[in-house]
């Protein structure tokens, strides 16, 4: 399936996270517009199912944002 | 002769510490452990208290229920990862001898975190069949307190202490129709001892998410039964957060999926049977499905049927 910002942030919306979906944008900073620990792992199981890998641990707190999530996606994609 | 489940009973110890305190300790906001992982009281046993004593204290429960008496127990089965000492001998030896049941009772130990007592079902049911025994208990009793690091964020704020004993037996009336069981051991290290109990969240919390819907849509399937015909599904409690993901992936009526570890926490392979001690007084019930997972990365999943 393609990944396209839209898609993740569809996903950031569907996640029932803390998150207020009035200020998301694909550069606003997760855990700063009210996303807790528990909610980027919410995020991150729907992406593995999207992306059909697990992003590893090492990778993943550099991906603060969805245009974050986005590069990373294609690049390894590419 | 058939094996079913008679009776439950269970034990929380009264030492405690409150969840709100132990966070706010460690620099975690106090409401996150009520709010977001479900827990209040995290049960401890006291410092002069074996995982045997706390074995020992939810069969006396039973004992005293009238439900049967010590010289009538043929097996005992333990599930802890936290014996006495080093495990050797098994708890439930210890056990045995402390609650003075015969030397004719078999005794074992089950060595398995959170599916332990779905497995644990299954074990004692076709042990005792085999065995043509007619009454035996299956004991959980994993005290994490013992091998918690208090200031370690990701564990620290969710187990607590409990254990249950449950009666099996030949006049018991909730059978166990069909069960799966699987293990992923490439997530061993995720969730293990390294000098204390270390646990990456993220990483039970994906192999949760993605292994039991899987799992409890195939048991349902093998064993020719709709989603919409159970009437209870009964996951590990593991944190407010799990159960209420995996309720949603599942596309489950919240209603029909129990959750309460307010005033236990988590409590490892007593979860499943503190729950279900509760269900199965309600009369209405006919269908309970139960699914537990975690250390291994070990799951599984039964049907429970009244007879």
């Amino acid at each position: 399936m393609d990944v396209t910002i839209e898609k993740i942030l569809d996903i950031v919306r569907k996640t029932d996270s803390q998150i207020d979906d009035s200020i998301l944008t694909p550069n606003a900073v997760l855990t700063k517009i009210g996303a807790d620990s528990l909610d980027m792992m919410n995020i991150f199981v729907e992406l593995d199912s999207v992306l059909g890998y697990v992003v590893p641990d090492e990778d993943i707190d550099n991906l603060l944002s969805v245009q974050d999530i986005y590069e990373y996606a294609i690049n390894k994609k590419n | 002769m058939k094996i079913n489940i008679e009776k439950i009973e269970k034990f929380i110890p009264k030492d405690f510490v409150l969840a709100s305190d132990l966070a706010e300790s460690i620099g975690v906001d106090k409401s996150f452990p009520g709010n977001r992982l479900g827990t209040k009281i995290l049960p401890r046993i006291s410092q002069d208290q074996e995982t045997s004593d706390l074995c020992v204290a939810a069969i006396n429960r039973l004992f005293s229920s009238g439900a049967i008496a010590p010289e009538d127990v043929e097996c005992l089965v333990v599930c802890t990862q936290n014996p006495d000492g080093h495990g050797l001998p098994h708890t439930s030896a210890i056990v045995q001898n402390k609650v003075g049941l015969s030397n004719s009772c078999a005794c074992f130990d089950i060595s398995l975190g959170c599916s332990g007592y779905v497995y644990g079902l299954s074990v004692i049911k076709g042990f005792m069949e085999t065995a043509g025994y007619k009454r035996g208990i299956l004991v959980t009793a994993d005290p994490y307190s013992k091998i918690i690091d208090n200031n370690d964020k990701n564990t620290a704020l969710l187990f607590g202490d409990a254990s249950t004993a449950t009666l099996m037996s030949e006049n018991g009336c909730w059978d166990i129709v069909g069960s799966q069981f699987a293990t992923d051991g490439s997530g061993a290290k995720e969730l293990c001892y390294k000098d204390r109990l270390y646990m990456n969240g993220r990483q039970v919390f994906n192999f949760a998410q993605l292994s039991i819907p899987a799992q409890v849509l195939s048991v349902c399937k093998k064993f020719k039964i709709e989603t919409s015909e159970i009437d209870r599904f009964i996951f590990h409690q593991a944190s407010k957060h799990m159960v209420d993901t995996l309720t949603k992936r599942l596309d489950l009526d919240p209603i029909k999926v129990p959750f309460d570890i307010q005033n236990t926490g988590n409590t490892v392979s007593s979860s499943i049977p503190i729950i279900l001690q509760g269900v199965l007084s309600n009369k209405k019930i006919r269908n309970i499905l139960i699914s537990g997972f975690g250390v291994g990365l070990s799951y599984a999943t039964s049907i429970l049927k009244k007879v």
